[in-house]
């Protein structure tokens, strides 16, 4: 299947920002012209944009929970069609809400509860605005795009089209958030034909929700669109004015013109060694690596089939309950694990730049405790002033 | 009891400016978005000045701001430039657009003299060059005109409009 270029997609993903409800005075366009989009696909707005949630149209928007256009392909793209999908305010609360819960995806697996709820208010809308165009001969294609929340539910609107039409998908986020746990990676790796996922180095947004979410595809690939580290909040904007802004960093026709790297997120072995914890530092690349250690430890510990089906039944415990449970029976089972445990904490709390990085005991009590602090530093970059004016 | 509670919202005006500018707390940082530039025209139909149409123009962003003005003997209006302060630019996922329009309507039609959506919050020139300057002649059609943009020459303007330049 055909793809469709960086710069085509960075445009999508920006114009769907774009749309708003009339003036009051009726005044409503697109201005597509200057976009290399317009020389590949019509934008279909006879029947306004798809809404999630409250429904209704234009003037409702704000209130709304998602949002999507879809593009209609001619020419080289005749029989493609481009979906690029939005979140919006009330949506971003699901970023910060370090205690999310999972719930069963359109494919059966498992995924953030907050995000498919989203997606679930937008699907009759999206069925609505999809089926005439699906029902057509020669469909070739359909290529899925989104930015940040956007990507999060691009991607699930990829895998629902992929069951509920039996098409070709190829999947196109920026600075999206994780999505859904190993099975739905899984799932989403092996359905979608080109899985396009772009970040930059400083973006805090693709390190949350915390593990067991992982970004799919599983082999970790992604477009690593510039250098910068650490965290910054603008690394996340879109825009042309933005630094570096996505728009500026996937400007260019192919692919191959963007670097791609992979970082196995599933399979490294990671085991902290408690005396070295103040190596630890609040990054992406460290929030990373607490999750490799974390997964490692209960592995090696036996628990880690048990502890991911028990979060995807879901229970009355929290996520965070049900792994600091597990970690304190863990710790208690042999001095090797409880060593073990003890690592992976000092260097939690050196992450989350907690003063004291003592290890006092390995109680449940301290274990959630910790997991608090080391949540609470992500989120808390992510949150940065998010409420809306 | 009135008194008391504007008492209560100066006081919290006070504080919000001091912070404001020392930029204590994150959340009261602000940052200045332009909604337009100075705007100037002249409306004609068939080369004729129109005098005393009403001309509008609505300014969006984190809401609708809206005023409007009358041709005076010679078709001529204008626009004061216009900015605001905003918390929107620095929140995270925040994507919020400007949109420019400027428009009239006259013996039952509505023209349309400007629809621009600017990538940004700065001024962009090239833009301004043309607010500056236009010329809406009404029997000219309504066209979607590409134009450079001198600030990010990579991402060119689109703006949809009855005024040629």
């Amino acid at each position: 299947m055909r793809t469709i270029s960086p710069r085509m997609a960075a445009e999508f993903a920006e114009l769907v920002y774009q749309f708003r409800s009339a003036n009051s005075e009726g005044n409503y366009r697109i201005p597509t012209a200057h976009l290399s989009l317009s020389r590949a696909f019509d934008l279909n707005l006879s029947g306004g944009p798809v809404l999630g949630k409250t429904g209704g149209m234009f003037g409702l928007f704000q209130k709304t929970s998602g949002f999507a256009i879809l593009g209609t392909g001619k020419q080289a793209f005749l029989g493609h069609h481009v979906i690029a999908v939005r979140g919006t305010a009330t949506s971003y609360d699901w970023l910060t809400n370090a205690n999310v819960g999972v719930s069963a995806s359109f494919n059966g697996s498992a995924v953030h509860s907050g995000f498919n709820a989203t997606f679930t208010s937008m699907q009759p809308a999206l069925e609505r605005l999809l089926t005439p165009s699906m029902e057509q001969p020669n469909v070739r294609g359909l290529h899925c795009v989104g930015h940040s929340l956007g990507g999060a539910l691009a991607s699930l609107v990829a895998d629902w089209i992929k069951v509920r039409y039996r098409k070709p998908v190829n999947l196109y986020t920026f600075g999206a958030p994780r999505v859904g746990m190993v099975g739905y990676s899984r799932s989403a790796t092996a359905g979608i034909e080109a899985l396009h996922r772009c970040t930059h180095g400083a973006d805090p947004v693709p390190n949350v929700p915390l593990w067991p979410f992982i970004h799919a595809p599983v082999s970790g690939a992604e477009y690593r669109l510039d250098n910068s580290s650490g965290i910054s909040v603008s690394a996340h904007g879109m825009g042309e004015e933005d630094v570096p802004g996505y728009r500026n960093t996937v400007n260019v026709e192919d692919w191959s013109q963007l670097q791609r790297r992979s970082e196995n997120i599933l399979s490294p072995v990671v085991r902290l060694d408690y005396e070295r914890r103040h190596e630890a530092f609040f990054s992406g690349q460290w929030a990373d690596k607490l999750s490799a250690a974390l997964i490692t430890l209960l592995k090696d510990a036996g628990y880690y089939s048990a502890v991911l089906a028990q979060a995807t039944i879901g229970s009355a415990l929290t996520f965070y309950d049900l792994l600091a449970k597990t970690l304190e029976k863990i710790a208690a089972a042999s001095g090797r694990f409880a060593e073990q445990t003890k690592g992976l904490l000092g260097h939690m709390l050196a992450f989350a730049r907690v003063a004291v990085t003592t290890v006092v005991d390995l109680t449940f009590k301290f274990i959630r405790w910790v997991f608090d602090q080391t949540a609470g530093a992500l989120y808390r970059a992510v949150k940065q002033a998010i409420e809306r004016t | 009891m009135k008194l008391a509670v504007s008492g209560v919202v100066v006081l919290l005006a006070l504080l919000y400016s001091e912070y404001g500018v020392t930029g204590m707390f994150g959340i009261f940082d602000k940052a200045e978005v332009h909604l337009s530039p100075e705007v100037r025209g002249v409306v004609t139909l068939g080369g004729e000045a129109l005098s005393g149409v009403r001309v509008y123009r609505t300014l969006d962003y984190d809401r609708e701001y809206k005023d409007w003005t009358v041709t005076d003997g010679e078709g001529r209006f204008s626009f004061p430039e216009m900015n605001i302060k905003s918390r929107r630019p620095k929140q995270l996922g925040d994507e919020t657009r400007v949109r420019q329009v400027i428009g009239l309507d006259y013996e039952g039609k509505n023209y349309l003299l400007w629809y621009f959506v600017p990538g940004g919050i700065t001024p962009r020139q090239a833009a301004s060059d043309r607010l500056a300057d236009m010329a809406c002649e009404l029997s000219v059609p309504e066209t979607e005109q590409v134009f450079e943009n001198k600030e990010h020459p990579d991402f060119p303007h689109s703006i949809f409009s009855i005024c040629r330049w």
